[in-house]
């Protein structure tokens, strides 16, 4: 015999998690062992709800008088009766169900993707001996003893630990809800991110520099702030099904939250130490220099804000 | 080496011992001591400084009668929470033989640390400044409370000026001890050549003394302005401003001294009243060497316990190096020049820094100049000035210079700066 139609059960991403098939109409949906379709959800009655047929393609549901009633989706709205087709989805309880025919058109199938390169391993293991070099150039560049070796290894691992740990939550938490692990995925985005923090910091700390403008390392914070954004939402990219608009909210929130977070440490640190100086402190080698420099005398009256400024200060106080 | 003084002040560790018991134990001293310790007994008195209505004193020093018209002569670093603070704390004279009475303040001389303030003191007999010049080795007498003891008396000897200080002092070979702050160095006789004011930090028995001729003078200048209640604090400020633009204009009167560092023309001892001193840093696993020199004024003004000003400083460090090449010779260069705390900081006396930097040029030289300023909120008008300097344009031989002016006006802080970042001089 052909079943009339198939009530399913589905979850949040509109996965299946049963399929139920329906050879006769009206059918009735519950948790007691007298309903056609059983659903052990307790937020579901005995009997909760009963479906017809209501022409091609359409369903009537009716609410046989429970305590929690049913809603679609969609609206969210509690209702006594509704007409559904093959797309709605109806939520009783905690559970979402929907219904369709045989006739149903299903997508046509999607053609195989060769993975794409940089969710390949042979790409991370690239890109992490690109990190491991950037950050031992970075801490070689930071010394100035014979005896700096241990130093330069040290401050080198400590690093890479820090993006080990990185890419296992991003893997844990894929494997946990994209059911994947996706580790060379992660670890690519990881390190391609760590670069181009790096890389982005650097340069303007550089024109900073270079240019004599100390108010581009503000800049930078906004810069580095958005890479990590993205860095984020890479992540999320990888393991969620969510909607592209929900992951870029959730890249700029959690950025948004770690550079708070630095920038609230930072203005503590400030506040409990108020008797630091604050200025560029940037200095390069003398070929990334493209000012000539102004006047003593003249940097020294433009200096004559300052007074004007901790006046302001003492009056405050 | 940095040499800093102690101003001796706070007794905190005494315990409420009354005078009279005090004057019960007295010291092993010469018969020539003990005729002065018996002359002076009634006339030397301990000053207290209270807090609010509380009986508990939170410092103690010394005072003693001197001249006609019942004033006496002690620290103003003994009464400057009093002066400071007149809500706060109050004073208290209490004589040898128990008596206490409040005291007032009448004139203050902060630069020379003096005070004359006045208190009930019954019939005491004043004692009298000495006449005639002492010479080096002659034995003096200083007489005090130290460290809330009974009224005790001190030998040592007189070994004139203190050399390489702005303001003079009496050099005193003997023990000052807190508490004795502001009691009187007399000489054989029992007349008053100075007033005792601080020991040095880490020396042995090196004791410094006021002259009694800026004693005199303060008397005179609190007779001439009689009893009237004033403001101290304003008053403490135009005195520090005033000894600023001083200090600024001595050091302007003749050209600058220079020193020669490595390859550098840099300024040198300023003042003669400024410690300098050059050296060389080198360790076998650095791959750079540092030149320095340093100088600064060796000594501060005392404002209370927790602010000095009056200081100037700087330092010049000239790194080298032909082995780290020009990308690790910039970072050392920047690891050297990273802000830090500038000086002591006490929020209630001072403003956050403010502070600019920018890309100079010294005679055709690129160098980056920084200049931080902060105020004090309790006094106006004057200012903490602090000028970095890190040269640019070579990637084997940099100077960094540090220039720090204490509780100066604006103007004269930057006349120096100027007359500083003039003197730079270099070749490539």
């Amino acid at each position: 015999m052909e079943p009339l139609a198939f009530v399913e059960i589905v979850d949040r991403h509109k996965d299946v998690l049963a399929r139920h098939p329906i050879y006769h109409w009206p059918v009735k949906i519950g948790r007691g062992y007298q309903a056609d379709v059983l659903v052990d959800d307790p937020f579901i009655a005995p009997i909760h709800v009963a479906i017809a047929s209501a022409g091609e393609e359409r369903f009537t549901v009716l609410d046989l008088g429970s305590l929690n009633g049913f809603s679609l989706t969609a609206s969210g709205k509690r209702l006594d009766t509704a007409e559904v087709g093959p797309d709605d989805l109806v939520r009783l309880g905690h559970t979402q169900i929907r219904i369709r025919t045989p006739s149903y058109a299903v997508p046509a199938e999607r053609p195989l993707q060769a993975t794409a390169l940089y969710r390949r391993p042979a790409a991370f293991m690239v890109i992490a001996v690109l990190v491991v070099a950037l950050f031992l150039w970075n801490a070689w560049i930071m010394t100035s003893d014979d005896d700096d070796k241990y130093v330069i290894l040290l401050s080198t691992i400590g690093v890479i630990t820090v993006i080990g740990i990185w890419i296992s939550i991003w893997s844990v938490v894929s494997s946990a809800i994209g059911r994947r692990p996706n580790f060379a995925a992660h670890g690519f985005v990881a390190c391609a991110g760590v670069i181009a923090l790096v890389a982005a910091s650097s340069l303007f700390d550089y024109l900073a520099f270079g240019f004599d403008m100390g108010w581009l390392q503000y800049v930078a914070f906004v810069v580095v702030a958005a890479i990590l954004a993205y860095i984020v939402y890479r992540h999320l990219l990888l393991n969620s099904r969510a909607t592209r608009k929900t992951l870029v909210l959730a890249g700029t929130g959690i950025s948004l939250m770690v550079c708070g977070a630095i920038f609230a440490i930072n203005l503590a640190m400030d506040l409990a130490q108020d008797g630091n100086q604050h200025y560029n402190e940037s200095i390069k080698a003398p070929a990334f220099l493209f000012v000539s420099g102004v006047s003593p005398n003249a940097f020294m009256s433009d200096a004559e804000a300052l007074k004007r400024k901790v006046d302001a200060m003492g009056k405050r106080d | 080496m940095r040499i800093s003084f102690i101003v001796m002040l706070i007794a905190l560790l005494t315990t409420t011992l009354s005078p009279s018991a005090g004057a019960a134990q007295e010291p092993q001293v010469s018969a020539q001591a003990r005729s002065i310790f018996d002359h002076n007994r009634d006339s030397v008195a301990q000053i207290r400084v209270l807090l609010g209505r509380s009986d508990s004193h939170t410092a103690t020093g010394t005072g003693f009668l001197i001249g006609a018209g019942g004033a006496m002569l002690t620290n103003y670093h003994v009464v400057a929470d009093k002066a400071l603070e007149p809500q706060t704390y109050r004073l208290e004279l209490v004589l040898p033989n128990g008596r206490r009475s409040a005291l007032r303040i009448l004139a203050l001389d902060v630069v020379h640390d003096l005070a004359v303030v006045q208190g009930d003191v019954g019939d005491a007999k004043p004692l009298s400044f000495v006449e005639s010049q002492l010479s080096k080795g002659d034995k003096v007498f200083s007489l005090g409370y130290p460290l809330g003891q009974g009224l005790t008396v001190t030998e040592g000897t007189y070994n004139g000026r203190s050399e390489e200080q702005y303001y003079e002092h009496f050099h005193f070979t003997g023990a000052l001890n807190p508490g004795m702050s502001g009691g009187p160095a007399v000489d054989a006789d029992g007349k008053v050549f100075g007033v005792n004011v601080a020991s040095h930090l880490g020396g042995q028995l090196v004791s410094f003394l006021v002259p009694s001729k800026y004693a005199k003078d303060l008397l005179d200048k609190a007779a001439a302005a009689g009893p009237s209640e004033r403001d101290f604090r304003k008053e403490v400020g135009a005195q520090l401003r005033a000894h600023g633009e001083a200090l600024m204009a001595s050091l302007l009167k003749e050209s600058m001294a220079l020193e020669r560092v490595s390859g550098f023309t840099l300024p040198g001892k300023v003042g003669e009243f400024m410690q300098c001193g050059a050296a060389t840093s080198r360790e076998s696993e650095r791959l750079y060497t540092v030149d320095s020199y340093r100088c600064h004024t060796l000594s501060s003004l005392y404002i209370d316990p927790r602010l000095h000003t009056g200081m100037i400083s700087f330092h010049h460090n000239i790194l080298r190096s032909t082995q780290l090449g020009a990308l690790r010779f910039a970072n050392l260069q920047e690891s050297r020049f990273e802000s830090g705390r500038g000086g002591e900081f006490d929020r209630k006396h001072h403003t956050r820094y403010a502070c600019d930097d920018r890309v100079v040029a010294l005679k055709g030289k690129r160098a980056k100049m920084v200049m931080c300023v902060r105020g004090y909120k309790r006094f106006e008008a004057l200012y903490d000035v602090v000028v970095k300097i890190a040269t640019l344009g070579n990637a084997e031989r940099a100077l960094q210079s540090q220039l720090s002016i204490e509780g100066v006006s604006y103007e004269a802080a930057m006349a120096f700066v100027r007359r500083y970042v003039e003197a730079i001089e270099w070749s490539r």
